[in-house]
């Protein structure tokens, strides 16, 4: 490994001394990490290698192999101090979305309204977001999450809510004043409106809202410490809660690791860095920490890069940079606004590209990868880099269409794929033929081809009814729905009530269906439920694609991805039937915090979130979808925000009120530029994207511009700049049919 | 000595038949029924719990005899819910006594180890998809079309088929639109007892339409989902009401009418199609006769007349239309077609209205974004013969298929999403918190 003198000097730093390697995306402070991690090793030490997030862990983890390393995230480290300490009860891991499936519990007698501080008037349930309780519980759950990362307690935070209320509404600020009304937009200027009776009745409603929110936070706590689960940030904070209080642990972490070094310390939370230091102590003893808080990209979801840069240590930067050719580079620092940097790299291709609809940007990008793959490019060099995955089936699609192997991974909800929702349908068929919406699904789906007139006939009432008979009718029930409906189709389905309204080839699969769901039912007894949801899968499915293309091998990664989440499912719940986990993964669907995991997928493109990217670098890097409300989004923030000094700040005005938004919201989101603050963040996010590139960088749009005042329009900025050495191709490429052999 | 069984089945059951010894829940009274081991067939359990609903009491849902089961059948049921009641009588014994006596009375097989565990492997080797079985043309068997169903037709075809020709998923409605019904409801009833609003003082108006809302809430009270969106909904429907007596108070000022139907049924037969539905308020203005056909609307509407005459020219919305022609039938000499926005409590009632003129009137210049405008009675026409086409459509036998729409925001609400294979992705969220 040949190091510059710089990255030499971060090798060499004592062990035991406090080291903090910065420098810019491409500079090589994985490498000194990696580096120095090698020399310790070698000089007899222990080391403990991570990041805060799993992606530059895995790559650690793939570097370091040596008995004395260990590598993990933070939070999988802190969860080794929680197994570790005997004097806990048995720790169990939850994700985000197990964790919010919980608050949901949490928040169940607040819906049903059986508080008794409702029942005694205490509080009015009229505060901002409950009107949309799902909506509510999402802004909550978030706010609750920062307060954890700032291990801020219940009580600290009810005492702070109200502090802060009362020293704004008893000194409110001009709201009046001239730049106040100019920075607010014209719709929401009305909050700026009000008389002193107005802010008291917003005062006693933020109070209101304080207090459930209070209530709900301990509540959920309650809940976690009876189910003893943690997710990783509550792994986090009570691991350096035990640290603090056991010396003896600390001592034997101490042993354990004498050196821990931590790469991406942008992305370090509060709460991390706090672990960190009830780990090594206050002054970070042992510890390295790579890092670039111009690259932070979550401080919005509770990264510290100001804390963690602050803290007092040796620090060397690094200046040089490796990995980027000169015209990304350039481009680059255009978008971030620094000088230029010295680079080894020369040339680069930087693409532009702006496409008049969306299918033909994905076209485009499509055409690109599967040209770059025909011409040499291995595909696990290629990568499509999105803020988020979420929705990104226009391009996965187009790629497949072109024979190219693809696999998604970051904030995508596998339970929302076009497989999985096949293979949820097949599970429902078997646990219950009435839920009829998944009935249809698996009739009308590739593996069965009923035609729509086959259905509606498995829909209808048989002509010579003996079918399911009502006996009586409920008649206090105000439903226009008949509810012999409910279980036409299931019954027809299984029971072949109809059957002789059905074409011979209809009639012919059907059977074949019912002869499968027998023997699925059978095996309930016989069979885990893992092992039971597997075998539906493989005699119910059928394969996309041809055998061996890319969208068969998609589809097989995919069919994998939810089996191993239900084989999880299945040890962590012993006694669970199929109907539990159906019910479980009914929740999964509908959560904002899914996430996917990246497959050992081996030769594909990959298509990444940004927080799924962060360490990772390809030859070939594509930022599509570049345009405002994309990449970035549009900041909307939620229905209530907290301030360490303001308290509460409720952006919806709700009860007795005049405009929609509270005067503090406005007042607020002037004083603070949050919104700014927010791009400001958006554009460090895809600078680092964009400094993924080895080779070569697409960066694609489609549809006009807007003309980023609410959000920037960063291909607008790149396209306006004229790079040296960047090509903008917007008006010259014309779709081809690119085919990978 | 304690009986282990042997799959996850069978120790699910015996968890939830002793828990449901401790309290009684109903929720394990469910989980115990749809079981293997309830001695129930499975499919006869989904049947009875799926008639039942989600609220119906388990034990009551066994022994309602809504399904007409055959014999054998019937007695299993009634055997679990005997069995189930006995069960509720072990509280006093030991659990090592409850496990054996739910062993012996269920049948749970004795320890057998782990179950059965299938050859597993990470890889999915799928058979071949065979190929799709031929369309077939279909038909409506209905021949009673309604505005709202043709509206659903041009948003989704796919919709359209699953709602009205398959018909086996209810769109059982959300808050949102229970707060339309409760609201829909209450004026009714207000109306029916001041047919002209004008006559009355505006505080007795408000006092009784506060009535009829808390009435009508607590009538539809099932249908929000949490009891704090029925609270909260209701206030908000006080409050826009109070807006709503207001704007009322206003008109009647301005010109006085009479309201003379509501909830009214309008039934039109166009060339042979049999249209039917429920017209919210028709009101007759006293000075001119003139009739306006009124409909209140709870959720999201056209911010503006042009906006809302543009959805009636791309044959987006056939309810005004549709009201019009029937009302026209009747012989009422029908000048205007109005929405009456009740969704905002912040805001102003301020109708949405078009006046029905002439053909040869000048449309007014579009875009100015005002909530009074005019329809030509010309488009009204175009939109009725549309409303033929799409009936002659769905009745000539010729569809084989029903295309699913590529607006993914048709989508978002749509209680068909899971049953549609083909339905476009998503929408992006475009907004980050």
């Amino acid at each position: 490994m040949n190091l510059d003198e710089r990255q030499s000097a971060a090798v060499a730093h004592p062990a035991h001394g406090t080291l903090i390697v910065t420098g810019c995306s491409g500079t090589g402070k994985s490498t000194a990490l990696i580096a120095r991690a090698r020399a310790l090793l070698e000089a007899g030490h222990s080391v403990f290698a991570g990041a805060p997030h799993a992606a530059p862990r895995n790559r650690l983890a793939a570097a370091l192999t040596h008995e004395r390393c260990e590598t993990g995230t933070i939070e999988t480290l802190a969860f080794s101090v929680l197994a570790h300490d005997g004097a806990g009860a048995a720790v169990e891991s939850i994700d985000a979305v197990d964790a919010s499936l919980i608050f949901e519990r949490a928040a169940e007698p607040l819906f049903l309204m059986e508080w008794a501080e409702f029942m005694e008037a205490q509080i009015d349930p009229e505060v901002p977001g409950l009107r949309a309780p799902q909506r509510f519980l999402e802004a909550a759950f978030r706010l609750i999450g920062k307060l954890r990362n700032a291990q801020m307690t219940p009580a600290a935070f009810l005492e702070t809510a109200l502090k802060g209320a009362t020293q704004f509404y008893a000194r409110p600020p001009n709201l009046a004043h001239p730049d106040l009304l100019y920075y607010t937009k014209e719709d929401y200027r009305n909050s700026l409106d009000v008389d002193a009776r107005e802010l008291q009745r917003q005062h006693r409603r933020e109070v209101d809202l304080a207090k459930i929110l209070e209530k709900l936070y301990r509540s959920y706590l309650d809940l976690l410490v009876a189910r003893g689960c943690y997710t990783g940030p509550d792994a986090v904070i009570e691991a350096a809660h035990r640290l603090r209080a056991a010396p003896d642990l600390r001592a034997a972490f101490a042993r354990r690791f004498e050196a821990v070094l931590v790469d991406d310390a942008q992305e370090l939370s509060g709460a991390e860095l706090a672990f960190l230091q009830a780990l090594r102590g206050e002054e970070l003893a042992g510890v390295t920490l790579c890092g670039d808080r111009s690259s932070a990209i979550g401080a919005f979801a509770g990264a510290r890069p100001d804390k963690v840069f602050a803290l007092p240590a040796e620090r060397i930067e690094l200046e040089h940079q490796y990995r980027c050719p000169a015209t990304i580079e350039r481009a680059a620092r255009h978008l971030s606004g620094a000088v230029p940097a010295a680079t080894t790299a020369q040339g680069g291709a930087l693409t532009l590209f702006r496409a008049t609809t969306p299918r033909a940007e994905a076209a485009f990008v499509a055409e690109q990868v599967a040209g770059l793959i025909n011409a040499g490019a291995a595909p696990e060099s290629i990568a499509l880099l999105f803020r988020s995955v979420a929705n990104v089936g226009l391009y996965e699609q187009e790629l497949l269409r072109r024979n190219v192997d693809v696999t998604v991974s970051g904030d995508l909800n596998i339970y929302l794929t076009h497989d999985v929702l096949d293979a949820l349908a097949l599970l429902w068929n078997v646990h219950n033929p009435f839920a009829h919406d998944w009935m249809m699904r698996t009739l009308s789906g590739p593996a069965f081809g009923l035609s729509d007139a086959s259905v509606v006939a498995l829909c209808s009432e048989p002509e010579n009814a003996q079918p399911l008979l009502f006996e009586e009718m409920d008649p206090s029930a105000e439903r226009r729905w008949d509810p012999r409906r409910d279980v036409r189709l299931g019954w027809n389905v299984i029971s072949g009530d109809n059957d002789a309204a059905l074409s011979a080839l209809a009639l012919e699969r059907l059977q074949a269906f019912r002869a499968l769901r027998a023997r699925w039912q059978a095996a309930r007894t016989e069979l885990g439920l893992a092992e039971l949801a597997a075998t539906v899968l493989r005699e119910g499915l059928v394969r996309d694609g041809a055998p061996g293309s890319a969208r068969a091998r998609n589809q097989a990664r995919n069919l994998a991805r939810f089996a191993a989440r239900i084989a999880r499912y299945a040890d962590r719940y012993p006694d669970a039937t199929l109907g539990d986990f159906l019910d479980y993964a009914s929740g999964r669907m509908t959560s904002s915090l899914e996430a996917c995991e990246e497959p050992q997928s081996g030769a594909t493109v990959k298509i990444l979130d940004l927080t799924s990217a962060l360490g990772s670098e390809f030859d070939h890097v594509f930022v599509p979808n570049v345009r405002a409300g994309s990449f970035p989004r549009y900041y909307s923030p939620d229905a209530f925000l907290f301030s360490p000094s303001l308290g509460m700040i409720a952006k919806e005005n709700v009860g007795e009120a005049k405009a929609s938004r509270t005067a503090k919201f406005s007042y607020y989101m002037f004083r603070t530029q949050t919104r700014e603050t927010y791009n400001k963040e958006e554009r460090r996010a895809f600078v680092y994207a964009m400094r993924r590139a080895r080779k070569s960088l697409y960066v694609t749009a489609s549809e006009r511009p807007t003309r980023g005042r609410t959000s920037p329009e960063f291909l607008s900025e790149l396209q306006a700049a004229n790079i040296p050495g960047s090509a903008d191709v917007s008006d010259q490429w014309r779709p081809a049919q690119t085919t990978v052999a | 000595m304690r009986a282990v069984s042997s799959s996850p089945e069978s120790r699910a059951f015996t968890s939830a038949a002793l828990r449901y010894i401790r309290s009684g829940a109903d929720s394990d009274a469910r989980a115990l029924f749809r079981s293997p081991y309830s001695g129930v067939p499975n499919d006869i359990s989904a049947a009875v719990l799926t008639v039942a609903g989600p609220r119906q009491d388990t034990l009551a849902a066994l022994t309602s005899g809504r399904l007409a089961l055959p014999a054998a059948e019937r007695d299993r049921v009634i055997a679990f819910a005997t069995a189930l009641r006995a069960l509720r009588e072990q509280g006093g014994s030991s659990e090592e006594q409850q496990r054996a006596s739910i062993a012996a009375t269920f049948g749970l097989p004795a320890d057998g180890g782990a179950p059965r565990q299938a050859a597993t492997s990470d890889a999915f080797d799928l058979a071949e998809p065979p190929s799709p079985e031929p369309p077939q043309p279909m038909r409506s068997r209905n021949l009673h079309f309604s505005a709202s169903s043709l509206n659903t037709y041009v948003e989704c075809k796919r919709k359209w088929y699953y709602r009205y020709l398959c018909a086996s998923v209810e769109d059982k409605g959300s808050s949102a639109s229970f707060y339309g019904t409760a609201f829909h409801a209450a004026l009714e009833s207000f109306h029916e007892e001041f047919p002209r609003p004008g006559e009355a003082p505006a505080q007795t108006l408000r006092a009784k339409l506060h009535g009829y809302l808390n009435v009508a809430f607590e009538r539809f009270a099932s249908g929000f989902e949490t009891k704090i969106e029925l609270e909260l909904q209701r206030r908000r429907a006080l409050r826009t009401a109070d807006r709503y007596v207001g704007w009322l108070v206003a008109q009647t000022a301005r010109a006085p009418f009479t309201v003379i139907g509501c909830e009214l049924p309008a039934a039109l037969d166009l060339e042979g199609f049999e249209f039917i539905g429920y017209i919210d308020r028709l009101d007759r203005d006293d000075a001119t006769g003139n009739v306006s056909v009124i409909d209140y609307k709870t959720g999201s509407i056209a911010q503006s007349a042009d906006e809302y005459r543009e959805k009636v020219r791309q044959f987006k919305e056939f309810q005004l239309p549709f009201y019009y022609w029937a009302r026209t039938a009747q012989g009422d000499r029908v000048t205007q077609l109005a929405l009456i926005p009740l969704k905002d409590a912040l805001l102003e009632v301020t109708p949405v209205s078009l006046e029905v003129v002439p053909a040869a009137a000048q449309p007014q210049r579009r875009g100015n974004g005002s909530a009074h405008g005019t329809i030509p009675i010309v488009e009204l026409e175009r939109a009725r013969t549309r409303m033929v086409e799409i009936c002659r459509e769905l009745t000539d036998s010729s569809i084989t298929r029903f295309e699913v729409t590529t607006d993914p925001a048709a989508c978002r609400y749509c209680a068909y999403a899971a049953a549609c294979h083909d339905r476009p992705a998503p929408a992006e969220d475009r907004f980050a918190r």
